[in-house]
């Protein structure tokens, strides 16, 4: 906490200035300018437009963004630098207007800045500091370290700046830092010799495919960071350094992937030119149950610190420790470059005495200049086993450490023996079937909602229900009633008038129809219809009838056809009523 | 009533669409077989076109897995994938599918599709049962709360303890089923080195190129070209560059 506190505080609270400049401010038609936007503000606080408005003749491309932290009293100032790269397609006087950026959440305006393209001006191109990407291969594989170089070389005057916060930008890559060196060496560049910065490292690609590489970092006068090596004159910039963000155009490496045929047991990632020397024992003579140490020596042409060294294998009869780097790096320098070596150690543990050597250790690598993997076995080594105490426990233990390497280790599995069930690749979810099939149970229940909500409510009103089956009861039987009129049964006409009226009027009664006599009926008409046609051609009907039923005669009904209108009459009445 | 001539026609109805079925399933089962002896005698394009064949009449995670394998080893890395990644879409639960997955990543160095949440939760089990198990517990929980009074059924603890328990399972598949329509979205780069453009014309320019058996997640289609989102960038690529697990 005490340490935080001593840290000097980050200056946010000053008003925002922006400078917006091209640089150089006149160029050479088809030759590049970058247009710099300064910003004293943290990176993160300031929301960068995707796109900027610029005149059509103006092609931008953002290419590097970058922050310092700027020491100004007992605070640090912030300062962000935003580059875009631009090229013209004709000549003229360009200016991309002002604009708005929000920084610390805040609306501040970025001033317009002009730029002039002409196709001949006298221009000093060695008087802007300009940064280079080299790589020393572009046509590599995944995981293949790679030499690459930033350069600066020096502007007019030889004058020569220190460079700070280099770094790589480009998808799916890896710098070294701890592989960096810096130097400033007299070479030719651009057709003038002349003292260059070159920061040089090792750059990694972890993806395959297309990678668009550039540089970027910050001159820093004479402030330079870390060890470097000074050849041939230079004269450094003195006073206080301008922090100026520089990048460099791209550089584009195609990234294959390692091949798949050819795989040798052991590989574990190595890339590059790897030999092994004879690997040695601590001793060749050793009780079962004591260990012995295993010294393997790996050396290759380049950089090996990156080197994983083989795991050991599953066996049985040893139990075998994961490899350990003995000492540090061994550097030998040739003629062209530097050589280097790494020794690893196996602790190996005999569980049995009837081993002659110690196991083959499987090592291969990927070289790619012969584009094919290459075996480097560690060799087994004779060494004579004495009997000794090696627990079953410690057998144990090693039996089962191996049985889970082997597991670990991922291969093609085997043929499925059957296809297995059937089923389509299309969920449900996107079946437009099976989405109409959910109006199945909404139909259903509200069907069913529906009925419990009217049987509820003929519950609660019952006589609805009788009307309603008279109704329907009535109606059926007029029409009985007919087909009897125009077969001319008159008795069975007047068996059915008697019993349609008796329909009709029996809700208005608490009574079957069969228990109602046609002065039942006749209550329910109207007196006018009572006393009169109507009237009697109820009486008539039902006088017939119940002759019919309680005497031994039989029944005339003959005549009772010809009233049939007057019957529709009243049975209309009664209808009515019930409605 | 149905007259004995419905009947007679209905049952030649259902005896032709068994054995349509029955003819449909030996066809995909023998194309199986002739893969699978195939595949044993190395011959694996043959293989490829028989497994193939048989997974376009009878879609099933064996044969997806199988035309995997046979893919791979005739070197066509993203179709490999691709049928393993529907295998894998059809049979959770096989670990042979997701095993040739990692396998194949592993040494294309290709990457796995970035999925969210809800994606990670639906490839636990099928599609279909995240389906059947949300409109199941739905219509039951539907049913047991109107059930009882249209039927004058006691109302009880029981009951309730179902509807809440149907309630929470259909909130719970809520989120799986939404995954398992995004995850239809995602597909892979078939053709080496597919350019991946800014405008979705063949003169665009290209933002980079991808690899074969690399993912993506269909964002808009537009003509002959669709809008894909992979683990870097955006772009469109050609429809026939690209095949989604879930085939439209």
């Amino acid at each position: 906490m005490q340490l935080m506190l001593t840290q000097p505080s980050i200056e946010i609270s000053t008003n925002v200035e922006i400078r917006a400049v091209f640089d150089p401010l006149v160029i050479r038609l088809g030759e590049k300018s970058t247009y710099r936007v300064t910003i004293n503000a943290v990176s993160d606080s300031i929301r960068w437009p995707e796109d900027i408005y610029a005149p059509g003749e103006l092609t931008l491309k953002q290419s590097a963004r970058g922050q310092t932290l700027q020491p100004a009293g007992a605070v640090l100032k912030p300062m962000t630098t935003i580059n875009h790269h631009v090229a013209a397609t004709a000549a003229g006087d360009f200016t991309i207007p002002e604009f708005k950026v929000k920084v610390y959440g805040r609306n501040v305006t970025v001033p317009a800045a002009r730029l002039t393209v002409s196709t001949n001006p006298p221009i000093a191109t060695t008087d802007v500091p300009r940064l280079f990407l080299e790589i020393a291969e572009t046509n590599i594989y995944s995981g293949q370290p790679v030499k690459v170089r930033v350069l600066m070389p020096a502007t007019q005057g030889n004058l020569m700046q220190a460079l700070q916060q280099v770094q790589l930008n480009g998808d799916g890559i890896l710098l070294d830092q701890s592989a960096v060196r810096q130097r400033i060496q007299q070479m030719e560049f651009s057709g003038r010799v002349g003292p260059t910065y070159i920061y040089e490292s090792t750059l990694i690609p972890l993806v395959a495919g297309r990678i668009d590489v550039t540089a970027q970092a910050f001159t820093a006068g004479n402030q330079f960071s870390g060890s470097i090596v000074i050849q041939g004159g230079a004269v450094i910039q003195g006073g206080s350094p301008q922090y100026l963000l520089l990048d460099s155009d791209s550089v584009q490496m195609n990234v294959q992937p390692l091949p798949r045929t050819g795989e040798l047991p052991g590989f574990n990632g190595a890339i590059g030119q790897f030999t092994l020397e004879p690997p040695q024992l601590s001793t060749n003579r050793v009780r079962v149950g004591e260990p012995v140490k295993l010294l393997v020596m790996f050396r290759t042409d380049g950089d090996i610190k990156r080197l994983l060294a083989p795991p050991p294998p599953a066996v049985t009869n040893w139990q075998m420790f994961p490899p350990v780097a003995e000492g540090g790096l061994m550097l030998t320098a040739t003629a062209n470059a530097i050589s280097s070596a790494q020794t690893f150690s196996y602790t190996l543990i005999p569980l049995t005495n009837n081993m002659t050597a110690t196991p083959a250790i499987p090592f291969s690598y990927f070289d790619p200049a012969q584009k094919k993997y290459v075996d480097l076995t560690i060799p087994a080594v004779t060494i004579k086993v004495l009997s000794g105490g090696a627990t079953a426990e410690a057998q144990a233990i090693a039996q089962v450490a191996a049985a889970a390497t082997n597991e670990r280790k991922l291969k093609l599995s085997e043929l499925a023996t059957t296809p297995g069930r059937t089923a389509s690749l299309v969920p449900l979810q996107l079946q437009s079937g099976f989405l109409w099939g959910q109006f199945v149970p909404i139909f259903g229940f509200t069907g069913l909602w529906l009925w419990d909500r009217r049987r509820r409510f003929y519950e609660l009103h019952p006589q609805l229900l009788v009307r309603k089956r008279a109704l329907r009861a009535l109606r059926r039987e007029r029409v009985e009633l007919s087909k009897a009129a125009q077969a001319g049964d008159s008795a069975r006409f007047a068996a059915l008038a008697v019993s349609t009226m008796r329909i009709g009027s029996a809700p208005h009664f608490p009574a079957a129809p069969r228990a109602l006599v046609g002065r039942d009926v006749l209550e329910l008409l109207d007196e006018s219809d009572r006393n009169g046609q109507s009237g009697e051609v109820v009486r008539k009907i039902f006088s017939t009838t119940d002759a019919a039923q309680f005497s031994t005669a039989a029944m005339d009904a003959a005549d009772l056809l010809a009233v049939r209108t007057e019957l529709d009459r009243v049975l209309d009445r009664l209808e009515e009523k019930l409605k | 009533m149905i007259s004995l001539r419905s009947l007679q026609l209905l049952i030649c109805l259902g005896a032709l669409l068994i054995c349509r079925n029955d003819a449909g399933a030996n066809s995909g089962t023998n194309f199986f077989k002739l893969g699978t002896a195939a595949y044993e005698q190395k011959d694996f394009p043959h293989a490829t076109k028989m497994f193939a064949t048989s997974a376009a009449s009878e879609p099933a995670a064996g044969t997806f897995q199988n035309l995997g394998n046979a893919e791979w080893q005739d070197g066509r890395t993203a179709e490999a994938i691709l049928a393993w990644e529907r295998a894998a879409c059809l049979k959770p639960f096989d670990r042979n599918a997701e095993n040739n997955l990692k396998f194949a990543r592993e040494s294309a160095q290709l990457e796995a599709p970035e999925l969210t949440w809800c994606e990670i939760a639906a490839s636990w089990l099928p599609a279909n049962v995240w389906a059947w198990l949300a409109c199941g517990s739905f219509w039951l929980a539907v049913a047991t709360m109107m059930l009882p009074g249209v039927l004058r059924w006691r109302r009880s603890a029981t009951q309730q303890a179902i509807v809440a328990l149907c309630l929470g399972v259909f909130l719970l598949t809520l989120p799986t089923n939404y995954g398992s329509w995004t995850r239809s979205q995602i597909g892979f780069v078939l053709k080496r080195e597919t350019p991946l453009r800014l405008t979705p014309t063949a003169e665009a320019e290209a933002v980079t190129k991808l690899a074969a058996g690399e993912p993506g997640r269909v964002l808009r289609e537009r003509g002959n070209y669709l809008l894909i989102r992979t683990r870097r960038t955006t772009g469109w690529v050609e429809r026939d560059d690209f095949a989604l697990i879930t085939p439209r």
